[in-house]
C-alpha cells in the first residue's frame, strides 16, 4: 500500500513514463514507484525472457558494487532475450535524493524504487520468504518461474552461469 | 518457484484501511495462536494472560523501531524513530552533516511514558536537540534502559559532521533522565572523531560511521555502551567493536575501549545485557572464513574491566557478502546466558535458539525457535528469574506477524507459540522489558504506529519439544 506522497509520485511518474513501463525501458534519468501490482505486471511483461530482479539500496555497498557488473551483463545480453529489473529498495520517502544518487553513480541503470509500505510487502510477490539482506537477485525464466535466488554479491562469470542455465 | 498466487500475498491495501487499534484493543485470541498451538505437543500447556495493547505514537506520524524499558514504579518508558509526517517526502533534515551521501536517514527520537494507572502514554517529546539529527535506520535501533535509581538512559545513532574531515558521519549518542522521563540532559556523543575519510570506499557514504549501538545498564547505574565502528575499516567492509562505560549512572564515561578489531558485521546491530552484580555480556556477528557472518558473545566478570575470548553460538556457517541487517538479541537467567539470532543459511532461514552456561559460554546446539515460519527475523528477549520470553516476527503463510515464546524453565523447554492477531497489518520489531513486578512488557511496530501490551507468563504448563 502506498501512502499519499507515494501515489502521487507514482501517478506523475506514471504519466511520463507510462509508455516505457513493463518494457524495461523508462527514463533511466526517473525512478519509477513500484508496488505490488507494478511488479506483478513487470514480471508479466517480461515473460518470454530471462530476468534479473535485482534489490539493492544507496546504503548496501555490496549492491552499490554489484550493480556495474548487472550493468555490463545487461549490454552484453541481448534485450529481446535478457530484463535486468532493478528495483531500489530505499525508503520511497526519500526518492528524490535516491534518483540523484542513482543519476550520478549509475546513468544508465534503470530501476524501480519499492513503493510500499515495507520491503518485506514488495518482495513477497516473487519471495514470500525473503530475509531482507541485501543484495538479493532472482533469476527468472523464460516461462516466469524464479529458478534461482541468489544472496551476496556474486561476480559477473557467476550470473552469467545462472542465467544460462535459467535458458538465455 | 512460481509467482506467489495473490492470495497469499499480505493485503497492504487492507493494512492501511485497517483501523488503527487507538488507546486499547484485545489480543491474544485469535485463530492463529490457537493454530500455532496445535502444532505443538501441550503438556498442560496455558495460553498467557490477554492483554490489551496501547499506541504510543501518533496514527499521523511515521513511528519505527521501538524500544522500551521499565523503572521500579512501574512506568512503561518508550522510544522509537519518527521519520516524519504520514504522506511527508524527504525528511527535512539536511542540514545536519556534511553533505548528502548514500546512508542518509534524517529522522527524530520520540520518548513518552506509559505511569501505571493511565489509560496510555503521555504526549512524545523529542529527545534530539534539533529536527533531523538522528540516523533512522530500523536496523540499528535505539536503546533505553532504566537502572535502580530511577534514571532512564538512552542511546540512539545520530548524523552529524566530523570535525576533522567536514564530511558526514553517524555516531552514538547518550541522553538520560533524572526525573523519570520529564527531563532528559543534552545528549553526549560517546565515540572519538577519526581524520579517516571512508566515503570513497563506499561510493560516496558517510565518511565515519559509529552506530548499531548496544547498552546494558546495571541497577546501580554502571552503564555499558558498545557500537560498531568503522575506524580502521578496509575494501573488506569490516567492523571495530568499540566499548565505553560510566560507574556513575551517566554523568561521565570513561575513554573509549577498542574490544574488537575490524572482524565485525558492520550492519549487524550489537546488543548487551548484565547479570548478577558484575557479570556483563557483549554479542555481535564476527566475520570469520570467506565472510561467514558467525554471531558471538563474549562475557565480561568484572563490570566491563576485562573481556574473555568471544565465544560462537552456533548455527550453519552463513556465508554472505552483503548486508545481512541482522541484530543480536540476549537474556539472563540464573547462571545462564540466552542468545536468539538469524541465520540466513538455514533452510528456511530464521532464528535460532542457543543457551550455554554464564561460567564458561559453552552453548549448546542451538534450535529453531520457530520450525514452522517461513521466515523469522527481528529477535528480541528478557528475563525474569528462570522465566524467559522471546519475541520476534516471522512470516507462516501471511503476512508477517509479532510471535512471542515462553520458557519457565531457563531455556530448557519452551511453551506453545503465540501469536499477535495483528490481521493484514504490516508489523515487525518487536522489543521487550521486564518490570519487578514479573510481568514482561512487549512492543513493536505497527503500520509503522508503536503498540506496547504487557504479557504475563502462564503459572504452569510446559510444552514438549
Amino acid at each position: 500500500m502506498m501512502r499519499p506522497i507515494a501515489w502521487l509520485l507514482a501517478a506523475l511518474t506514471l504519466a511520463v513514463a507510462s509508455a516505457g513501463l513493463a518494457s524495461g525501458q523508462h527514463d533511466p534519468g526517473i525512478l519509477v514507484p513500484m508496488d505490488r501490482d507494478t511488479l506483478r505486471a513487470e514480471l508479466s511483461a517480461s515473460e518470454g525472457r530471462v530476468v534479473l530482479v535485482n534489490l539493492w539500496a544507496t546504503w548496501c555497498t555490496p549492491c552499490l558494487r554489484e550493480i556495474p557488473d548487472l550493468l555490463a551483463l545487461k549490454t552484453e545480453l541481448p534485450a529481446s532475450d535478457f530484463r535486468l529489473l532493478a528495483i531500489s529498495m530505499d525508503d520511497a520517502y526519500s526518492e528524490g535524493w535516491v534518483t540523484e544518487f542513482k543519476v550520478k553513480h549509475f546513468p544508465t541503470l534503470v530501476s524501480f524504487i519499492n513503493a510500499e509500505l515495507d520491503t518485506d510487502t514488495l518482495v513477497s510477490v516473487i519471495d514470500p520468504v525473503w530475509n531482507e539482506t541485501l543484495p538479493t537477485s532472482y533469476i527468472f525464466n523464460r516461462d516466469g518461474e524464479v529458478v534461482k535466488k541468489v544472496q551476496g554479491k556474486k561476480p559477473t562469470e557467476f550470473f552469467r552461469e545462472q542465467l544460462v542455465a535459467a535458458g538465455l | 518457484m512460481k509467482l506467489v498466487p495473490a492470495a497469499l500475498l499480505p493485503a497492504a491495501n487492507a493494512a492501511m484501511q485497517t483501523k488503527h487499534w487507538g488507546t486499547v484493543k484485545r489480543s491474544c485470541s485469535c485463530f492463529a495462536t490457537v493454530a500455532a498451538a496445535a502444532m505443538f505437543s501441550i503438556v498442560g500447556a496455558a495460553a498467557p494472560h490477554a492483554a490489551e495493547s496501547v499506541s504510543a505514537s501518533a496514527v499521523d506520524r511515521r513511528a519505527q523501531a521501538p524500544a522500551i524499558a521499565v523503572t521500579e514504579d512501574g512506568t512503561v518508558h518508550a522510544i522509537w524513530f519518527d521519520k516524519g509526517a504520514v504522506g511527508e517526502a524527504d525528511r527535512k533534515g539536511a542540514h545536519v552533516g556534511g553533505g548528502r551521501h548514500s546512508h542518509q536517514a534524517f529522522a527524530d527520537l520520540r520518548y513518552a511514558r506509559w505511569v501505571p494507572g493511565e489509560a496510555g502514554f503521555s504526549e512524545s517529546t523529542r529527545i534530539n536537540p534539533e529536527p533531523g539529527q538522528v540516523w533512522g535506520f530500523s536496523i540499528s535501533r535505539p536503546v533505553i534502559a532504566a537502572d535502580g535509581e530511577g534514571r532512564i538512559h538512552i542511546v540512539y545513532p545520530g548524523n552529524g559532521t566530523s570535525p576533522k574531515t567536514g564530511k558526514s558521519v553517524a555516531s552514538s549518542f547518550y541522553s538520560r533522565s533524572m526525573d523519570g522521563g520529564q527531563h532528559f540532559e543534552e545528549p553526549i556523543q560517546l565515540n572519538g572523531d577519526s581524520d579517516e575519510d571512508l566515503s570513497a570506499l563506499i561510493m560516496g557514504g558517510l565518511a565515519q560511521a559509529q552506530v548499531f549501538t548496544a547498552m546494558a545498564v546495571s541497577e546501580k547505574g554502571v552503564i555499558h555502551t558498545f557500537w560498531l565502528d568503522t575506524r580502521g575499516m578496509t575494501e573488506s567492509m569490516r567492523a571495530a567493536l568499540y566499548y565505553r562505560r560510566s560507574d556513575d549512572g551517566g554523568a561521565r564515561f570513561e575513554e573509549e575501549v577498542r574490544l574488537q578489531e575490524n572482524d565485525q558485521c558492520p550492519c549487524c546491530q550489537v546488543s548487551a545485557v548484565t547479570g548478577g552484580q558484575s557479570s556483563l555480556f557483549v554479542s555481535a556477528r564476527q566475520i570469520t572464513g570467506d565472510n561467514i557472518r558467525t554471531p558471538t558473545v563474549m562475557h565480561s566478570s568484572d563490570n566491563g574491566i576485562t573481556f574473555g575470548a568471544p565465544a560462537e553460538t552456533g548455527g550453519t556457517p552463513w556465508r554472505l557478502e552483503g548486508c545481512p541487517l541482522k541484530l543480536t538479541a540476549m537474556a539472563v537467567t540464573p547462571d545462564t546466558i540466552h542468545s536468539l539470532v538469524h541465520n540466513g543459511a538455514e533452510d528456511p532461514p530464521g532464528l535460532l535458539y542457543a543457551r550455554a552456561a554464564q561460567r564458561d559460554l559453552s552453548f549448546l546446539p542451538p534450535q529453531k525457535i520457530h520450525p514452522e515460519a517461513a521466515v523469522s527475523d527481528s529477535p528480541a528477549m528478557a528475563g525474569i528469574g528462570a522465566t524467559l520470553l522471546a519475541a520476534w516476527h516471522a512470516k507462516v503463510d501471511g503476512p508477517r506477524r509479532i510471535f512471542y515464546r515462553f520458557s519457565l524453565d531457563g531455556g530448557e523447554n519452551f511453551l506453545p507459540l503465540q501469536a499477535l492477531p495483528t490481521g493484514e497489518a504490516s508489523v515487525g520489531y518487536p522489543a521487550v522489558a521486564t518490570t519487578l513486578e514479573g510481568r514482561f512488557v512487549l512492543a513493536w511496530q505497527e503500520n509503522e504506529v508503536i503498540q506496547v501490551m504487557y504479557l504475563d507468563p502462564p503459572r504452569q504448563g510446559v510444552a514438549l519439544r
